[in-house]
C-alpha cells in the first residue's frame, strides 16, 4: 500500500512547481509557502495544496500551518539565504523529521546542512555531472560526487588499445588521495591483488579526492596512438 | 399517522442515551492521550470529482422533493410574481454562497464543509459543534425524508409496497453505493441528476403547448408584498447547493473547481426553478395546481395529458434519490469532520483503505437516518432543520471575517467581493429569515440546538472524568 506523506514545500519556482504537480497527483498532502501570486494561481489551477502566500523566512506565516505534523519539508526557493533560514525554522522550531534543501551555490551546501538540512542538493552540480557523463559517453562516468568535500567515485573503461594495459595498479594508486577499489572484468568483479595488471575492456572503479581521481581517469582511458 | 407528541419526548431521549452509551464504550479512547507513531498514517480521502461531477452533485442534492411540493402554494400566494421571488431567492442564495466559495477554495482539510470552516476559524469550540451538529442532522434528515417521500411515491403507484420497509431499503442501497467509494456515488449521481434535469426541461418545454402569456396578468395578483414574503418559503429549494463544500477534500483542483461548481450549480437550479415557475404560471390556469399536493404533476397533465403527470412523478422520485445520495455523502463527511474536531470518537475518522471513504462515519449517519425513519415523526425534525441551516450559514459568514483577520496569508483563489459588506449583508439576510420563521420552527430549532449542546456538555463531562481516572489505572 502506498504511504501518503504530509510534505511542506517552500518556494514554488522552477524546481518547486513541477514537484508540487508530481506529488499532488500522487495523492500526497501538500502545504506550500510561496511569495508570488502567479505561482500560487498556477498551483490552484493544476494541483491541490494548502497554499500560504508570503516568505518562508517570516515566522508569522508558520503559525497556522501545523508544521509539527509534517513528514518532510523541502526548501526550494532560488535564494540560498531563505532556504537556510527555512531549514533552521523547520528543524529547530518544529522538529520536522526530514528536511531537504536546494542550494543554488555549491558553497551553500555546508551552511544548509549546518542549519539542519538532512539533504542539501545543488542542482547545477548534479546537472553538470549528468552532462559530463554524456559527453564522455560512459567511458568515464562519475557515479557519486560530494562536491563540498571534494570526493568522487568514477568508473573508467580501459580501451582495447589502452595505454594502461599490462600496467600494475600501483602506478595509479595514491595513498591518502586515490584508491582503485575494484575492477569489473568479464562479468565479475575483482579486488586487485599485488600482481594485478590491467586488460583491455576492464571497467575500473576509482574513488578519492576529486582532482586526483579525474587525472587518474584520464590516464586510464588513454589509448595508444598508433 | 405521524403521532408526534410522544415521539417528541422519546426520541431526543433515545438520541441522548445512544450517544452516552457510545461515549462510555471502549471505542471512545481518544487519540489525544495516545501518541500515534508517524508510521501509522491516516489515509487521506481521494480526489476523484471533476467540475461536472461536482456540479451535478450540487444540483442533485439541492433539487429534492421540496420544489415539487411547494410550487402550488407558492404560485397561489404570489401569483405570477413568484418568478421574481425565485430570482430574489437566487440572489440571497448567491450572497450566502460567496462565503462558502471563498472558504471552500482556500481552507485546507475542508471535508464536512461548514464545520471545517468554522472549526478553522474558531477552533474546537462550541460554535464549531453547533455548525457540525445542525448540518449533520440536516443531512441525515434529508436522507430520512427523501427515503420516505420516495417510498410513499412508489407506494402510491404500487400499493403492495410497504413504504417504511422500502425507505429503509433505499437508505441501505445508497449506503452501499457510498461505501464503494466516491467514484461510485458520483456515477450514480450524475446519471440520476441527468435524468432529473432532462425531465424538468421536458416539463418546462411542455408548457409551451398551452402557453398563454395573458396568465401573467395581473403580475402582482395578491399585491406586491407576497412576492417578498414568499422568499423565505421558497428558499429551502435552494438549500443544499452549498453542500458541495462538504466534499471539498474529494474534488480535483478544489481551489478552482469548488467556486466554479457552486456558481454553476446555482445558475442551473435558478434556471430550472424560474423556468418551472414560468411554465406553471403561463402553461396552466391556477385552479389546476393551487391547492394540489402534486402541483407540477397536475400542471404537466394539463400540458400534455397523463403522460406528463407520469413523467413528472418519476422526476420527483429521482429528485428524492439524488438528494439522498448527495446528503448521505455529505453527512458522512460532516461526521468525519466532527470526529476530527474531537466531537465524536476518533474511530469515525477511519478511512477505508481501498474505497477511501469514511466508512464508519457512513454507517453511523445511515443508522441514525434509519432510526429517524423508524420513529416516524418527521415533522419535528423538518421544523428544527430550517433554523439550523440559517445558523450554520451565518457562522460560515462570520468565519470568513475571522479568517481574514487570523489567517491573512492563507491563499484565497476566490475572494468574497465587496468585503466586508457581502458577509455582513449575508448575516443580515439570514437573520431576517430566522426572525420571520414560524414560531414552531423557531422553538423546535432552539430545542434541537439545546439537545445538541446537552450532548456536548455530557460528553465533555464524561471525558473529564475519564481523564482523571486514567492515572489511577
Amino acid at each position: 500500500m502506498v504511504r501518503y506523506l504530509r510534505i511542506m514545500i517552500v518556494g514554488a519556482g522552477d524546481i518547486g512547481l513541477p514537484l508540487i504537480h508530481y506529488l499532488s497527483e500522487r495523492g500526497h498532502l501538500l502545504t506550500v509557502i510561496e511569495k508570488g501570486e502567479a505561482a500560487c494561481k498556477h498551483i490552484v489551477n493544476h494541483a491541490d495544496a494548502a497554499i500560504f502566500q508570503g516568505s518562508g523566512e517570516e515566522k508569522e506565516i508558520w503559525k497556522n500551518l501545523e508544521a509539527d505534523k509534517m513528514d518532510a519539508l523541502m526548501a526550494l526557493t532560488n535564494n540560498d539565504k531563505t532556504n537556510i533560514a527555512v531549514c533552521e525554522i523547520a528543524k529547530r522550531d518544529f522538529g520536522i523529521p526530514f528536511v531537504i534543501a536546494r542550494a543554488h551555490q555549491p558553497e551553500s551546501i555546508d551552511l544548509m546542512e549546518a542549519a539542519g538540512a538532512d539533504i542539501a542538493i545543488c542542482p547545477s552540480i548534479e546537472t553538470r555531472r549528468l552532462f559530463l557523463n554524456a559527453i564522455e559517453s560512459r567511458i568515464v562516468e562519475t557515479l557519486y560526487e560530494k562536491a563540498n568535500v571534494g570526493f568522487k567515485i568514477v568508473s573508467v573503461i580501459i580501451p582495447q588499445n589502452g595505454v594502461a594495459i599490462g600496467k600494475n595498479r600501483d602506478r595509479f594508486d595514491e595513498p591518502e588521495k586515490l584508491r582503485i577499489s575494484s575492477i569489473f572484468r568479464n562479468g565479475a568483479f575483482v579486488f586487485p591483488s599485488e600482481s594485478f595488471v590491467f586488460k583491455g575492456g576492464d571497467r575500473v572503479l576509482l574513488m578519492g579526492e576529486s582532482e586526483t581521481v579525474e587525472k587518474a581517469a584520464e590516464k586510464l582511458r588513454e589509448a595508444e596512438i598508433t | 399517522m405521524f403521532s408526534s407528541r410522544r415521539a417528541n419526548i422519546i426520541y431526543p431521549l433515545m438520541i441522548i442515551c445512544c450517544y452516552i452509551l457510545m461515549r462510555c464504550t471502549a471505542f471512545t479512547k481518544s487519540s489525544t492521550h495516545r501518541k500515534i507513531p508517524r508510521i501509522i498514517r491516516e489515509i487521506p480521502l481521494l480526489r476523484t470529482l471533476n467540475l461536472v461531477q461536482t456540479t451535478f452533485l450540487g444540483v442533485g442534492t439541492a433539487i429534492g422533493g421540496v420544489m415539487f411540493a411547494i410550487m402550488g402554494r407558492a404560485v397561489a400566494e404570489a401569483g405570477p410574481s413568484i418568478v421574481v421571488t425565485f430570482l430574489i431567492g437566487a440572489f440571497f442564495a448567491l450572497i450566502m454562497g460567496l462565503s462558502y466559495a471563498e472558504l471552500g477554495s482556500s481552507v485546507p482539510s475542508g471535508a464536512g464543509g461548514a464545520i471545517a470552516f468554522v472549526g478553522r476559524a474558531f477552533g474546537k469550540k462550541t460554535p464549531t459543534f453547533i455548525a457540525g451538529w445542525f448540518s449533520w442532522v440536516g443531512s441525515i434528515t434529508d436522507c430520512a425524508i427523501g427515503s420516505l417521500v420516495f417510498a410513499l411515491s412508489v407506494n402510491y403507484f404500487l400499493r403492495w409496497v410497504e413504504p417504511f420497509t422500502l425507505a429503509i431499503l433505499t437508505l441501505i442501497v445508497f449506503a452501499l453505493i457510498n461505501f464503494r467509494g466516491t467514484r461510485s456515488m458520483s456515477i450514480v449521481q450524475v446519471a440520476l441528476t441527468g435524468v432529473l434535469i432532462f425531465t424538468l426541461c421536458f416539463f418546462i418545454a411542455g408548457s409551451s403547448l398551452s402557453f398563454n402569456a395573458n396568465r401573467f396578468e395581473p403580475f402582482f395578483s395578491n399585491g406586491i408584498w407576497p412576492m417578498f414574503a414568499m422568499v423565505s418559503f421558497i428558499f429551502p429549494t435552494y438549500a443544499g447547493y452549498e453542500s458541495i463544500t462538504q466534499m471539498s477534500e474529494e474534488v480535483k483542483t478544489a481551489g478552482k473547481n469548488i467556486p466554479k461548481a457552486l456558481f454553476l450549480t446555482l445558475a442551473v437550479i435558478t434556471l430550472l426553478f424560474t423556468g418551472a415557475s414560468i411554465a406553471m404560471v403561463a402553461g396552466a390556469p391556477p385552479e389546476i395546481y393551487a391547492n394540489s399536493a402534486t402541483p407540477l404533476q397536475d400542471a404537466a397533465t394539463y400540458f400534455v395529458g397523463p403522460i406528463g403527470g407520469a413523467i413528472v412523478s418519476a422526476s420527483a422520485m429521482v429528485a428524492t434519490l439524488t438528494t439522498i445520495n448527495g446528503a448521505m455523502a455529505g453527512g458522512t463527511r460532516i461526521a468525519f469532520a466532527l470526529s476530527r474536531n474531537d466531537f465524536l470518537p476518533s474511530i469515525f475518522k477511519k478511512v477505508h483503505p481501498r474505497n477511501r471513504t469514511p466508512f464508519i462515519a457512513l454507517a453511523l449517519t445511515v443508522l441514525i437516518a434509519i432510526f429517524f425513519v423508524l420513529t416516524r415523526s418527521i415533522n419535528f425534525i423538518v421544523y428544527a432543520i430550517s433554523l439550523g441551516y440559517s445558523v450554520t450559514a451565518i457562522m460560515v459568514a462570520l468565519a470568513v471575517i475571522r479568517l481574514r483577520k487570523t489567517e491573512p496569508n492563507l491563499y484565497r483563489p476566490f475572494k468574497v467581493p465587496l468585503y466586508p459588506y457581502v458577509p455582513i449583508i449575508a448575516i443580515a439576510a439570514l437573520s431576517f429569515m430566522i426572525i420571520t420563521m414560524s414560531l414552531d420552527a423557531l422553538v423546535l430549532g432552539i430545542t434541537f440546538g439545546g439537545v445538541g449542546l446537552l450532548l456536548l456538555f455530557v460528553s465533555r463531562r464524561i471525558r473529564k472524568t475519564q481523564k482523571t481516572e486514567e492515572p489511577v489505572k
